[in-house]
């Protein structure tokens, strides 16, 4: 399947900065797909190149199979994107600015229709200088997916929303995933919406990629958490059975899924712990160990 | 291209912009008819120390150079709207829509061409039906005249729209473009005394399209003949639209 969108060998210079260097990812299709990276990163570059909205200053861009941006115009109107927050026309109507983007991309999109999806049908005559944050977000996401684009470019599209809103945009982002085959590219800070969205995840740190995978491949396996009174032993016991034990800050952490076996061992050696707990790791975690920012 | 045309179209009537440049274009050359056309009247012994009042028919090119001359409306309305739209981070957007920078900047210029021309158009209607109330003498303009005179209105809000476009593609700024274009115009106005460039002032070659009105020395102005003037706008909105389409279509979004 061609992917949605890829970079190779992307470089992207502001002034003396590097946004982009030397950057190459896939985007794969049909997935929800969490672009994480922290500030800086070249996150919003990203998405700007593969729109044509900046030129590189080297390497290839394609996006749904096209070059860009030299064939950016065959494939734009397939495209929905929010790319550095809502920008929307202040002194027009909701319904305005929606028909504004529909005569700009010559598309056939339902207004009424789209104000109903993103929960502004309501508020769909007032002035968007009067919205809040999240209704200018959840604007900004009906604008992008007015024409029922094939692909869904979304910079920080949680940025505002209030609990409820977030949930529903959850909920329909995976919708269109799921059941129209969708693919939708989300950055996102909020690491959290992220794995619960997306089910491949691209990381990016100083314009290079770090990591790319699915989100079970890098959270990797559940591991178990153990405290015992002295560790050494209970480490000596778990390797002598085949199960990899690393200590960190007095807690005993076991590449293993199953605590049971954890417990049984140790008991049969007389050794009871404080503390057992199957976890899984988070994304967050994930996140923080491989762009480094958590130390 | 008819969708864009649309979307401008939209974005730029549905403010208010165009309705308040329009009532004070109105309000400002429809008062300064009056009293270019009356003065002389309500002042004893004005006529020896200002310049009397014209007469028809010459009378109404006056008022039709005094709407043509409001070469702010064009500056105004281009600059606010189009380089609020980068400023406002709204210029990128219209491109995941439309990717054609070409196509979204023919259309700006089209449209705020045509907003201008609207205004600058109603204004001449003022000031040529108060001429036609106040002015002394007989006569009015033929057909042809104002066959003319409308392709005339049109050539100079053309000229203007295409430096206002300039200028809000190279300063990105509402308030940047509004106040360095209208500087430019104001200070072209001086420069057109200047003998190296008043050959090539806008300025001039909007009193010589207009042509008839006679100055009396009190300007040392030059006033180009029509094809001449209208030679000059050509050329100045060339360039100004060749050099909005490079910079619009290479700069980053």
């Amino acid at each position: 399947m061609t992917p949605a969108a890829e970079l190779c060998d992307v470089r992207k210079i502001y002034k003396r900065t590097a946004a982009l260097d030397g950057l190459t990812l896939t985007f794969p299709a049909g997935r929800v797909v969490g672009f994480l990276g922290p500030n800086g990163a070249g996150k919003t570059t990203t998405f700007r190149v593969l729109l044509g909205l900046v030129k590189a200053a080297h390497g290839t861009a394609r996006l749904l199979g096209e070059e860009v941006p030299d064939n950016l115009a065959r494939v734009v109107r397939r495209v929905g994107a929010i790319v550095d927050g809502p920008a929307l026309y202040d002194t027009l109507t909701a319904s305005d600015n929606l028909r504004v983007a529909r005569s700009s991309r010559q598309s056939a999109g339902n207004i009424e229709d789209t104000l109903r999806l993103v929960g502004l049908s309501e508020r769909a005559d007032d002035r968007v200088a009067g919205y809040s944050k999240g209704m200018r977000q959840r604007l900004a996401l009906g604008m992008a997916l007015l024409d029922d684009p094939d692909l869904l470019l979304l910079d920080e599209p949680m940025d505002g929303l209030d609990p409820a809103g977030q949930r529903d945009l959850r909920d329909l982002l995976g919708t269109l995933a799921n059941h129209h085959a969708k693919t939708v590219v989300i950055s996102s800070h909020v690491l959290a919406d992220v794995q619960a969205l997306a089910d491949h995840v691209v990381v990016i740190n100083r314009g290079k990629l770090v990591a790319a995978g699915g989100v079970d491949e890098l959270v990797g396996a559940d591991r178990t958490r153990l405290v015992v009174e002295d560790p050494s032993p209970a480490i000596e016991i778990l390797a002598g059975h085949g199960l990899n034990a690393t200590i960190d800050q007095g807690r005993i952490f076991v590449e293993t899924n199953e605590p049971r076996r954890v417990a049984e061992l140790l008991g049969a050696a007389s050794i009871y712990p404080s503390e057992l707990i199957r976890e899984r790791r988070s994304l967050e975690q994930v996140f923080l160990e491989i762009t480094g920012e958590g130390r | 291209m008819k969708g864009l045309l649309v979307a401008e179209w939209i974005k730029a009537t549905k403010r208010k912009l165009p309705w308040v440049l329009g009532l004070i274009s109105l309000a400002l050359s429809g008062l300064s008819t009056t009293f270019t056309l009356v003065l002389a009247d309500l002042l004893e012994g004005a006529e020896e120390v200002i310049v009397p009042a014209p007469t028809k028919p010459e009378a109404y090119v006056t008022a039709l150079q005094s709407a043509a001359g409001n070469t702010w409306v064009p500056i105004v309305l281009t600059t606010v709207i189009v380089a609020g739209e980068y400023a406002k981070g709204t210029w990128p957007v219209a491109l995941t829509w439309n990717s054609s920078r070409v196509r979204h900047l023919t259309a700006k210029f089209l449209v705020m061409t045509a907003i201008s021309a609207v205004i600058i158009l109603l204004t001449a209607i003022l000031t040529l039906s108060i001429t036609a109330v106040l002015a002394r003498g007989d006569g009015f303009l033929g057909i042809d005249e104002i066959g003319v005179i409308v392709a005339k209105v049109l050539l100079v809000q053309v000229a203007w729209v295409a430096i206002s476009m300039l200028g809000s593609v190279l300063f990105r700024s509402a308030a940047l473009a509004v106040g360095l274009t209208l500087g430019f115009s104001l200070t072209e106005q001086i420069l057109g005394l200047v003998p190296v460039y008043r050959r090539v002032s806008l300025n001039n070659a909007v009193t010589g399209l207009f042509g008839q009105f006679d100055f009396q020395g009190i300007f040392p102005i030059y006033v180009p003949d029509p094809p001449i003037a209208a030679a000059i706008l050509g050329g100045w909105t060339a360039f100004a639209v060749a050099l909005t389409l490079t910079i619009g279509t290479t700069r980053d979004a």
